[in-house]
């Protein structure tokens, strides 16, 4: 290669050589300064032309990653897509044949590229049409270990994820020796439900507990007491917070390109290989760690950063990593295991030839004691607490507490009896721990383990910004409700807000603050950021950064590329839950891509202003229970019907329209409908406390009303009917006494009163017992979607 | 009311029965696993189990089971894998040496010798203070340290060589006999001994080993007893003088006490003392001395390295505390 370029560079040189030997005679020496810097022009030209081609088709298929046949949508026949791999300089053409029946798009995660390339549909492409095709083209100025996804709908979740790898050139003055040249495996994590990803979101938002179910985090009372920790659970319950996990979504298998275990025997002992990791998976962070001894991480999103050698990391979703690892033995192979936050289950890549050396696996969560950190966080009003601590940089894991293999194993009940005898002497002070102790989440300090933080990064190379630039300053909060599923920027969601205009050439430093109960993995878009961890001018280029509750962290980039930039959290089903805001450039050129710049904006907010629909129905001795729901954001309609067997139990309707109020969505207004028929017997008149009589059998009642979530999720709801009628109602559903047994109690001033047990079968079937005042004990199977 | 109870029984009992069948598709296979006793026969066949699918039966003679499983459903190498999570070496899978370690002591099989590493290990490099903690549990079980010595080498925990404790030959005659593994060195200075003998009750209740304790405090005893007041200087004399008795008084209580918890209120009495003493004299040890703090116990002890490990709570609150004051 190098020998034909040099070869055709002489050529041209001979060749305009006699060209200005002709025109010139007279000005040689002039003249062949100017020849070599042509010279040199048109080798620069030889190598930019490259261009390297692929073509993806994407399908729908069948996978059974989970056990079961399920849809997945594989490229080129392949899930994960393939690795698409390129050197700096060359031109990237993509062909994308959308062979499925709905649109799709296809995002190159973490590159540099024109806007119009960058694959956000109804943002900087239109979706590319069922059975179509589109063309990405576009130069790669960069070099490093990035992904592919597809950034429409969920189809990331079942399978559109890929790498895409940049090498340096050879001559580049960055290479690495011992590092660059390394046997390199491209290595993309990712996650499988069985689940349809749209039933999952669907669920989500209905604060389904299946997932919870599913992986044994129901954290119930009984579980609760049985742990010792009942007085935690009222606490958490009084403070109106849902139970919590580390991640939300319930996984059939995690895969390693692809497989939950597999080999690469073509290396042997003493190798050492370099592996290019992305985290691929929708929604799940991965423990990484080597059963061979340390893992040395030396780049991370695709920007080399010094080595630095670890025990374990943490990848979150939809970084990337490379790390070395060395093959100690010849005989054995050893385990790279890659195991999701939750540490339900994980995957395993075996490096070497030979029998196979597993990895310490984690234990499993102590996730009382992580409800106990949360209740300490937690104010009444839903808001974190400043603890006064400044934490940044993944630096201090408030999870530690429930990790352990750092903080120790779970107490024995007569450990945690010794414990109570003693504090009942006096003899140990309450278990207020101190606040001011610093490392109380310092895993690094707690442990002989050594976990990956962002503060350990450094790059090699100076990334300063230009510093005459001015500086443009943004604040934001990342900010949630669980209990709806609510995730936000400054209490706003995409559709809620405007873009975001910069100035092109301008320096963005933006300051994110998570006041929310998860983590964020926060993207994006087109630019690499500057993460500000006392490393000076060496701070480390990354495209994502994992935020952690109550964490601050600064970033910067300097405003380069104009186009409209997603900037979102990664997790998908809180990106398409309104999770990001949009960087646009002021005055730039339109998008030739988006001919309907209007058009696409409301596609583009359909997204999260989507209404989620859920519907149950009991079917029991004593009549029919039910309810359907449709939800978004901010709104909630709501029907609920009782259907008597017989003329006295008649028939009611209730259906309610309300608006969430507050931030923490406690606080909700309506306007109801209630419809009612049935035969009281004879002079029967019913009473409420307020003495108002009620005796109509057949009514149509208009209402509006309040209702407000109290202490132990208790509802309250006051609500005034068209004829002056008033009626107070509390209730509570969904108590879980067990793992699946729940609780459901209601009380109201009409004097109706209603509490009921559900054991939860599957995610559609439960059965119930309950009594009701007006319809008295029904045993039923309630079924619901 | 009939009714209600039929129906509570069809729904809450029917779904949790499910008849017993015999697997389907059922393939049979034969691999070594290792392994010793009975109780290893128990672990291994329930880590085998699974529902409806697959189980095995293992001979802790021949050291082979034999696995029955639904071929559709599951795999030998998912089994064996399961096996050696929860300890055991089998011909596919090396158990983790965590996993290993979490087995009962009579269920430790002899490990089988691996090739030496042919490139350099990266292996963790542990305090001194761990060393300790392992002289601890040498004591209380002279088996264990044969048996670590025995486990591979590669990527684990350091090899505990002979655990360093310092004695006076004339007075090591009186003391019990279970230090047969305990090797003898000399220090640079008296003082050395006398901390390292601190740090062993130390490590002994930050692991809950009350036995351990006791013996270490014996020991100490020794030490206090073996500093030759003649080689002191004036100043240090007076100092040793005015915490003599307090010392041996608070280190007799563990040595004798049957209870963790009395040892752990002598244990804060002898930290106490042994801080003034060690400033008094302005002792330095090799490298710093850590004086820390339990804020729960309101209680200080002495360590030689700066993690925290609280020995007034044991394994269940180990890292609750903070660095008072560092003596260098
Ligand atoms: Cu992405
Ligand atoms: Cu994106």
């Amino acid at each position: 290669m190098k020998q034909k370029l040099i070869k055709i560079a002489k050529w041209v040189f001979n060749l305009l050589k006699r060209i200005f030997k002709a025109i010139f005679i007279h000005e040689k020496a002039c003249c062949k300064s100017i020849l070599l810097f042509m010279v040199i022009l048109t080798s620069q030209n030889i190598f930019a032309q490259k261009t390297v081609h692929y073509d993806l088709h994407i399908k729908d298929t069948i996978v059974t990653f989970g056990g079961k046949e399920k849809r997945g949508i594989a490229v080129n026949g392949q899930i994960p897509m393939p690795t698409l791999t390129f050197t700096e300089g060359d031109t990237a053409e993509i062909f994308v044949y959308n062979d499925l029946d709905e649109e799709s798009s296809m995002h190159w995660h973490g590159l540099f590229l024109p806007n119009k390339e960058d694959g956000v549909p109804n943002l900087t492409q239109m979706p590319i049409p069922p059975h179509t095709m589109h063309v990405y083209k576009f130069p790669i100025i960069q070099h490093g270990t990035h992904w592919y996804h597809s950034h429409s709908g969920l189809q990331e979740q079942i399978g559109m994820y890929g790498s895409f790898i940049m090498n340096k050139r050879e001559n580049d003055p960055t290479f690495r020796k011992g590092i660059d040249d390394l046997p390199t495996v491209p290595i993309v994590l990712s996650e499988w439900t069985n689940l349809k990803p749209e039933n999952v979101h669907r669920m989500l938002h209905n604060a389904s507990d299946w997932s919870a179910i599913k992986k044994g985090t129901t954290q119930s009372y009984f579980e609760a007491i049985k742990a010792g920790d009942f007085k935690t659970k009222l606490k958490n319950e009084w403070k109106r917070q849902l139970a919590m996990d580390v991640s939300d979504v319930f996984y059939d298998k995690f895969l390693i390109n692809g497989q939950n275990e597999s080999q690469l025997t073509q290396f042997k002992g003493g190798d050492k290989v370099r592996l290019s990791i992305s985290n691929g998976g929708a929604s799940s962070y991965f423990w990484l760690s080597y059963a061979g001894g340390k893992i040395t991480v030396v780049a991370n999103d695709g920007n080399d950063v010094e080595p630095v050698e670890v025990d374990r990391l943490i990848i979150a979703v939809s970084e990337t990593y490379d790390i070395i690892v060395t093959i100690p033995n010849d005989s054995i192979s050893y385990e790279l295991l890659a195991t999701p936050e939750d540490r339900t289950k994980s995957a395993s890549l075996f490096i070497g030839n030979g029998i196979k050396q597993l990895d310490n696996s984690l234990p499993k969560l102590k996730y009382f004691e992580g409800m106990k950190m949360m209740n300490d966080m937690v104010k009444m009003n839903g808001n974190l607490k400043d603890m006064g601590m400044k934490m940044s940089l993944n630096q201090m894991d408030m999870n530690v507490v429930m990790y352990p293999e750092i903080t120790g194993n779970l107490k024995t009940k007569s450990e945690r009896k010794e414990e109570k005898e003693l504090q009942k002497y006096g003899e140990i002070e309450e278990q207020e721990m101190q606040m001011e102790d610093t490392n109380r989440y310092n895993g690094n300090a707690l442990s002989d383990i050594v976990t990956l933080n962002y503060a350990m990064l450094k790059s090699p190379t100076i990334t300063s910004l230009p510093n005459d630039a001015p500086v443009k300053v943004l604040n934001f909060r990342l900010t949630g409700n669980m209990n709806r599923y609510l995730w936000s920027l400054n209490n706003k969601v995409v559709s809620e807000s405007d873009k975001i205009l910069i100035k092109k050439g301008e320096n963005i430093r933006l300051i994110i603050e998570n006041a929310s109960m998860m983590r964020h993995p926060m993207h994006l878009h087109g630019h690499d950021f500057r993460v500000i961890n006392g490393q000076g001018d060496f701070a480390p280029l990354k495209n994502i950064i994992d935020i952690m509750p109550m964490e601050t962290d600064t970033l910067e980039f300097n405003a380069n590329v104009e186009g409209d930039w997603f900037f979102h959290c990664h997790i998908l089903y809180h990106m398409m839950s309104g999770m990001g805001r949009v960087f646009s450039y002021e005055n730039q050129a339109p998008n030739p891509l988006i001919p309907n710049p209007k058009l696409a904006q409301r596609k583009l907010f359909s997204e999260d202003r989507k209404f989620h629909f859920m519907i149950e129905n009991d079917f029991a001795s004593n009549g029919n229970d039910g309810e359907l729901m449709l939800q978004n954001k901010r709104w909630s309609l709501g029907t609920e019907w009782r259907l008597g067997y017989h003329k006295m139990h008649g028939f009611e309707t209730e259906t309610h329209i309300g608006r969430y109020i507050d931030k923490m969505q406690f606080l909700q207004i309506f306007a109801g409908f209630d419809y009612r028929y049935r035969k009281l017997e004879m002079n029967e008149i019913e009473k409420n406390l307020f003495t108002q009589k009620n005796s109509k059998d057949n009514r149509i009642l208009a209402s509006i009303g309040l209702e407000y979530t109290l202490p132990l999720l208790v509802k309250l709801q006051a609500e005034v009917y068209h004829n002056g009628y008033v009626r107070l109602q509390l209730m509570r559903e969904d108590i879980p006494l067990t793992k699946r047994l729940r609780m459901d109690f209601m009380v109201n001033t009409d004097v109706e009163y209603m509490v009921g047990l559900k054991y939860i079968i599957t995610k559609n079937l439960a059965a119930k017992i309950h009594y009701d005042s007006d319809m008295g004990v029904g045993v039923g199977l309630t079924i619901g979607y | 009311m009939k009714m209600i109870f039929i129906w509570a029984i069809i729904l809450f009992i029917i779904p949790n029965t499910y008849s017993k069948s015999n697997i389907k598709n059922a393939k049979k296979a034969v691999y070594t696993v290792s392994g010793n006793c009975e109780m290893c026969k128990k672990n291994i066949e329930s880590a085998a189990k699974i529902n409806k699918t697959a189980f095995g039966i293992w001979d802790k003679n021949t050291k082979q089971i034999v696995l029955i499983f639904d071929s559709t459903k599951t795999s030998a190498d998912e089994i064996l894998r399961k096996i050696a999570l929860v300890g055991y070496d089998n011909d596919k899978y090396l158990a983790s040496n965590e996993a290993y370690n979490d087995l009962d002591k009579c269920c430790q099989y002899l490990r089988k010798e691996l090739p030496k590493t042919k490139v350099d290990v990266m292996l963790p490099i542990k305090e001194v203070d761990n060393l300790n903690a392992s002289i601890s549990d040498n004591l209380e079980d002279p088996k264990n340290a044969e048996i670590i010595q025995k486990t591979d080498t590669i990527k684990q925990e350091p090899i505990i060589i002979a655990p360093i404790v310092i004695v006076k030959d004339s007075v090591r005659t009186n003391i019990p006999t279970n230090n047969a593994k305990v090797k003898t060195a000399v220090s640079k200075t008296d003082f050395t001994a006398f901390l390292t003998q601190y740090y062993a009750i130390k490590n002994a209740l930050i692991a809950d080993k009350m036995v351990a304790a006791n013996k270490n405090a014996a020991l100490l005893l020794v030490e206090i007893d073996a500093i030759r007041m003649d080689k002191l200087s004036s100043d240090e004399h007076m100092v040793w003088m005015k915490y003599f008795d307090k010392l041996k008084a608070d280190v007799t209580k563990i040595s004798v006490a049957k209870d963790i918890e009395k040892q752990r209120i002598a244990f804060s009495s002898l930290s106490n003392n042994l801080w003034l003493t060690v400033k008094g004299m302005k002792i330095n040890d090799n490298g710093a001395i850590y004086v820390d703090y339990c804020p729960m116990k309101d209680a200080y002890w002495l360590s030689s390295e700066p993690a925290i490990k609280n020995p007034y709570y044991g394994s269940s609150m180990l890292t609750c505390g903070s660095i008072k004051e560092t003596i260098k």
